[in-house]
């Protein structure tokens, strides 16, 4: 861990620190980036001065989406002929569907009571007997709300994706931990993965592999593969050298090293991985939906979108308790010390299949009695329809202040500032904080998103997101202090921040669309509530790390608590905090995007425009537009505060 | 003892005879005195780390001082020039502060560090001429390490970790337990077979570390700074405890410390190194009664050498003038135990364990050798005038 930190913080920490060896030597590479970095910027100026406008010319506008739309067309007529539809694409998607279609036929026979003795007794093998209790719990009671196919079919689909992310996942991370050049040659892609915002990849799927479940299993482990593969790679590259020198020392063979040393020492951190691969997995149930998968994701989509709160309050409900039921389960796992045969576990849980298997053969089976009695959309929405009026009149004046004083000034704002003077500002704010390429990325990621002729869009997202994080930061900040300071408001915390972060993305939207109907203002509202939890967790966590000792001799020199917050926590803090605004700024961009959804506008909406319309050279457009701003926000923000790969990997379990 | 010399004085010769393979070592006071084929040979052994490597081996440039080499090459010699030789049964430490080189120095001997030059025999085996399966070969049946920070896997139990070797050699499973339980026993951790590692104290990690290391019945045994993370009492007994295993199981060690006091109780020879070469390699005795320069005297200048010294090292020859001393006293007495023999004034005769007589010792000698045999400097001796 410490030699990522190292290796990784070496040029960042060049880039700010006082002029020291390892500076000087830099500052010399860097000068050829300098130099593009200088044409760059003075190209903005020409452009600028050459225009004469404040609004980013039309006649610039390079019709990309044109081409692609031509391609799409390409793309239909030869995908039953082309060798790469029939030869790559159709045997990947044949063996996804074929292995969805066998999980999902096991499932059937198993049942309702083969799925909770088989779940339970995984839970029991895993973890304990506890989460045994919360699993089988929260299955009666998706039973019990009448979700209980689409929860099967939502099992399915993840299940497949997540053992093909995990089946390419764990040997890649393995390959690229003991290969610095695998790493090296997979970094960027990780990395270009993570800061795309899931959905946007949904359009060169449905482009690929047309629409259905097939593309969302492909979609979903696309998105879930990342933290498998950096997880793995992690435990393995962090597996101390003299473990490795012991059995060097003692003669192994490469292959022994990893099946005794590397891949033993490393299996906490390939946990995690496959604890986060799974609830990122279920992150795309929602968003699945969108290119046809089913499930439960379909039923909170279709309740969404006709604003039906009660309708889509239920699957909504279902998806939460597979996430807390899957991450209890997961998350546990070699919690405890195990001792008695090795064959024992997989035993159990085989003797519980083929008992789950005779269970599912009964003929009650099939359906779940009861089936529907928690079934709460008509209730939910009748007292919804009560207290609307009541409610609406308070949420649609905070709307309108919100809208009036925060949104519509700055979108405004942002976008009566010339187009060349905004990029010269981003531009000298990146190069001083990051260095001279980001300053070049700068101008051609805002280049591109003037002449894809997204400007104006592109700074309703930038005023969305800003907002949104701003507050998301204003909020979490201060209380993750708190809570680093406040053993007790730490407890108090936990629990709800556990709940958010397993929670996925779309699952906000129905709370806060009921309340606060369709527009930016519920956008920017569960955007706020998603994107907040890293800022807390890494703010308390930054300052509790402050070493006792250090604390303990400020305090003798006499420091009252608010110098000794100012002066020591904060600035020792600073790294993980700083780790925290990126990650939270990350999510803000990830969550805004999909409130194009519920009429957020913007680049999302453009994306959903192409997704839902077909017009999709506009929404591959739109997304690449939300790729590059993506990157250029990751890496500026990054560059604020500590760049420790460890520490990203394992944000969310913190 | 002064042909015991620096090695780093030697340097171009020892290069030569490297390079010229199969030739002797370069002097005779790096070779164990003993008359049988040493255990471990290491001859004029290089470890460059920086670019380009074997430029720096026997140049100049690798007389330069450290940070002068750097500026100029880019190269660091973590070990420039070493060769020594430990005979059957011989606990061999090599001493030096961190930085010395001397923990490349024994990772170079198994290859676990490839070396940039030099010759290295194990048991009779040419170490850089093993292919990959030689050299696996090698480590699982004739070489152990033990660790500084004891290497133990953390998931296993300390069964499984002691039959760890035994298991990598492919060795089925009832055997290796077999095996195991008997060395756990053997450190003194009966009862502790199916505990964890984290369930353990330092001193016992080191003894299933020993045990794991004695598994295979090794020839030699390398223990890099074995004892460093105990404490000083838990120290103490793990250094009894090896000298014990060492003679019961009769390996021949190479032992890595940075603790002088450590390196005097447990070392047959020692070699002190510095800055990767090694600056003198002798007895004990020869360390502090010879030091080879100022280094070694400045180093060894606080050791309590009446504790550390025996009458068989300082005894002077009999001249045969003077009539022999009539009290004996056996030759491995330590000094501080020869004292109220000598303190009337008369003479003591050392006799070696067999009977032969040694030498004479009196109470000038016994005050010389205690005091350390430097030359008082005039104003010291003036002030004690």
């Amino acid at each position: 861990m410490s030699s990522t930190l190292t290796e990784r913080a070496e040029p960042d920490g060049a880039g700010t620190s006082g002029a020291s060896g390892p500076r000087r030597a830099r500052s010399v590479q860097v000068r050829p980036l300098g130099v593009v970095a200088v044409v760059a910027l003075l190209a903005v100026v020409v452009a600028a001065v050459a225009s004469a406008s404040g609004t980013f010319p039309a006649a610039w506008r390079v019709p990309l989406g044109d081409g692609l739309d031509e391609v799409q067309d390409w793309v239909v007529r030869n995908r039953g002929s082309h060798w790469f539809f029939v030869g790559v694409l159709t045997p990947i998607s044949t063996a996804i569907r074929a292995l969805l279609m066998e999980i999902d036929a096991w499932l059937g026979l198993l049942g309702w009571p083969g799925v909770m003795l088989l779940i339970g007794t995984i839970a029991t093998v895993v973890a304990n007997w506890r989460v045994a209790i919360v699993s089988v719990a929260a299955l009666v009671v998706i039973g019990l709300m009448g979700q209980w196919d689409d929860a099967m079919r939502t099992l399915a689909l993840m299940s497949t994706a997540v053992a093909v992310a995990l089946a390419i996942g764990v040997p890649l991370g393995v390959l690229s931990g003991r290969r610095p050049a695998v790493a090296a040659a997979l970094r960027p892609l990780l990395d270009a993965m993570q800061t795309t915002p899931a959905y946007i990849y949904l359009l060169p799927l449905v482009f690929l592999f047309g629409i259905g479940d097939v593309p969302a299993v492909i979609a979903t482990l696309i998105y879930a593969l990342p933290p498998a593969v950096r997880l793995t790679a992690l435990g393995i590259r962090t597996v101390p050298d003299d473990l490795l020198e012991v059995g060097r020392s003692s003669g192994g063979t490469s292959r022994q090293l990893l099946r005794t040393v590397q891949l033993p020492t490393a299996l906490p951190s390939i946990r995690v991985g496959v604890n986060q691969t799974i609830m990122m997995a279920l992150a795309m149930v929602v968003i699945g939906a969108l290119i046809g998968g089913t499930g439960l994701g379909l039923g909170v989509l279709r309740g969404l979108q006709s604003v039906d709160v009660g309708r889509s309050l239920e699957p909504g409900v279902a998806i939460v308790l597979i996430a807390v039921l899957l991450d209890r389960i997961t998350y546990g796992a070699g919690g405890r010390r195990r001792r008695g045969p090795a064959w024992r576990r997989p035993a159990l849980v085989a003797g519980a299949f083929v008992a789950g298997l005779g269970l599912g053969a009964l003929p009650f089976a099939r359906e779940v009695p009861g089936a529907g009695i928690l079934a709460f959309a008509e209730p939910v929405n009748q007292a919804w329809g009560a207290a609307e009026s009541a409610i609406r009149g308070t949420t649609r004046a905070f709307s309108a202040v919100l809208l009036s004083f925060g949104l519509e000034p700055l979108r405004q704002g942002l976008l009566l500032i010339p187009w060349w003077l905004l990029i010269l500002v981003v531009a000298v704010v990146a190069w001083r904080v990051v260095g001279a390429g980001v300053a070049t990325f700068t101008v051609v990621a805002f280049g591109t998103t003037g002449a894809l002729g997204l400007w104006p869009e592109a700074m309703n997202t930038a005023s969305q997101l800003g907002v949104a994080a701003a507050l998301a930061v204003a909020i979490g900040l201060p209380l993750g202090v708190a809570a680093g300071l406040s053993d007790r408001l730490d407890r108090a915390l936990r629990p709800v921040l556990d709940t958010l972060q397993t929670m996925p993305a779309f699952v906000y939207l129905i709370p806060v669309v009921a309340l606060f109907e369709l527009g930016r203002v519920p956008g920017v509202i569960a955007t706020v509530v998603y994107a907040m939890p890293p800022v807390v967790r890494l703010a308390s966590a930054g300052i509790r790390a402050v070493p006792g000792s250090l604390v303990e001799a400020a305090r003798s020199t006499g420091a009252t608590r608010w110098q000794l917050l100012r002066t020591l926590q904060l600035p020792v803090a600073r790294p993980q905090i700083l780790l925290g605004v990126n990650q939270t700024i990350m999510m803000a961009l990830a969550s805004i995007v999909i409130a194009g959804l519920i009429g957020a506008g913007g680049l999302g909406f453009e994306t959903v425009l192409g997704l839902t319309r077909g017009e999709v050279g506009r929404g591959f457009e739109a997304g690449l537009v939300i790729v590059l701003l993506g990157i250029l926000l990751d890496r500026i923000t990054q560059a604020l505060g500590s760049d420790d790969e460890a520490t990203r990997a394992t944000v969310k379990t913190a | 003892m002064s042909e015991d010399g620096r090695a780093g004085d030697a340097t171009s010769d020892a290069g030569t005879d490297a390079a010229s393979d199969g030739s002797a070592p370069a002097s005779g006071s790096n070779t164990a005195t003993d008359g049988t084929a040493p255990k471990v040979v290491c001859e004029g052994l290089w470890k460059v780390f920086g670019p380009k490597p074997e430029r720096i081996v026997n140049s100049s440039e690798a007389d330069l001082p450290r940070d002068e080499l750097m500026a100029r090459t880019g190269c660091v010699a973590a070990v420039a020039d070493v060769s020594f030789e430990v005979a059957p049964g011989e606990i061999f430490v090599v001493m030096g502060l961190s930085g010395s080189g001397k923990s490349t120095l024994v990772r170079c001997l198994t290859r676990l560090i490839e070396p940039t030059a030099g010759r290295i025999e194990l048991a009779g085996r040419d170490v850089l001429a093993s292919s990959d399966k030689e050299l696996r070969d090698l480590r699982r049946n004739r070489v152990s390490m033990v660790f500084q920070h004891f290497g133990l896997l953390p998931n296993r139990t300390v069964r499984d970790n002691v039959a760890y070797g035994l298991e990598i050699s492919g060795i089925d499973r009832a055997t290796r337990y077999a095996r195991a339980d008997e060395l756990i026993d053997l450190v003194g951790l009966g009862g502790f077979a199916d505990s964890r590692p984290d369930e353990l104290s330092g001193g016992m990690k080191q003894r299933v570390g020993l045990a794991r290391a004695f598994a295979n019945e090794p020839d030699i045994l390398l223990l890099d700074e074995p004892f460093s993370a105990l404490d000083p009492l838990i120290r103490a007994e793990m250094q009894t405890e090896v000298v014990r295993l060492q003679r019961q199981l009769d390996v021949t060690m190479v032992f890595i410390t940075h603790d002088l006091r450590e390196a005097l109780r447990l070392g047959d020879r020692i070699a002190v190194m510095r800055d990767g070469r090694t600056v003198q390699i002798g007895t004990a005795a020869q360390l502090l009664e010879d030091p080879a320069d100022d280094y070694i005297r400045d180093f060894t200048a606080d050791v309590p050498r009446a504790l550390v010294l025996t009458a068989g090292d300082v005894a002077e020859p009999l001249t045969g003038d003077g009539p022999s001393p009539e009290r004996e006293i056996p030759a491995d007495t330590l000094l501080r135990d020869c004292i109220p023999g000598v303190a009337d004034g008369s003479g003591l005769r050392v006799v070696a364990e067999d009977g032969t007589v040694i030498g004479a010792l009196g109470r000038r000698r016994v005050l010389d050798a205690i005091h350390g045999g430097r030359p008082t400097t005039d104003a010291a001796s003036t002030a004690r005038l």
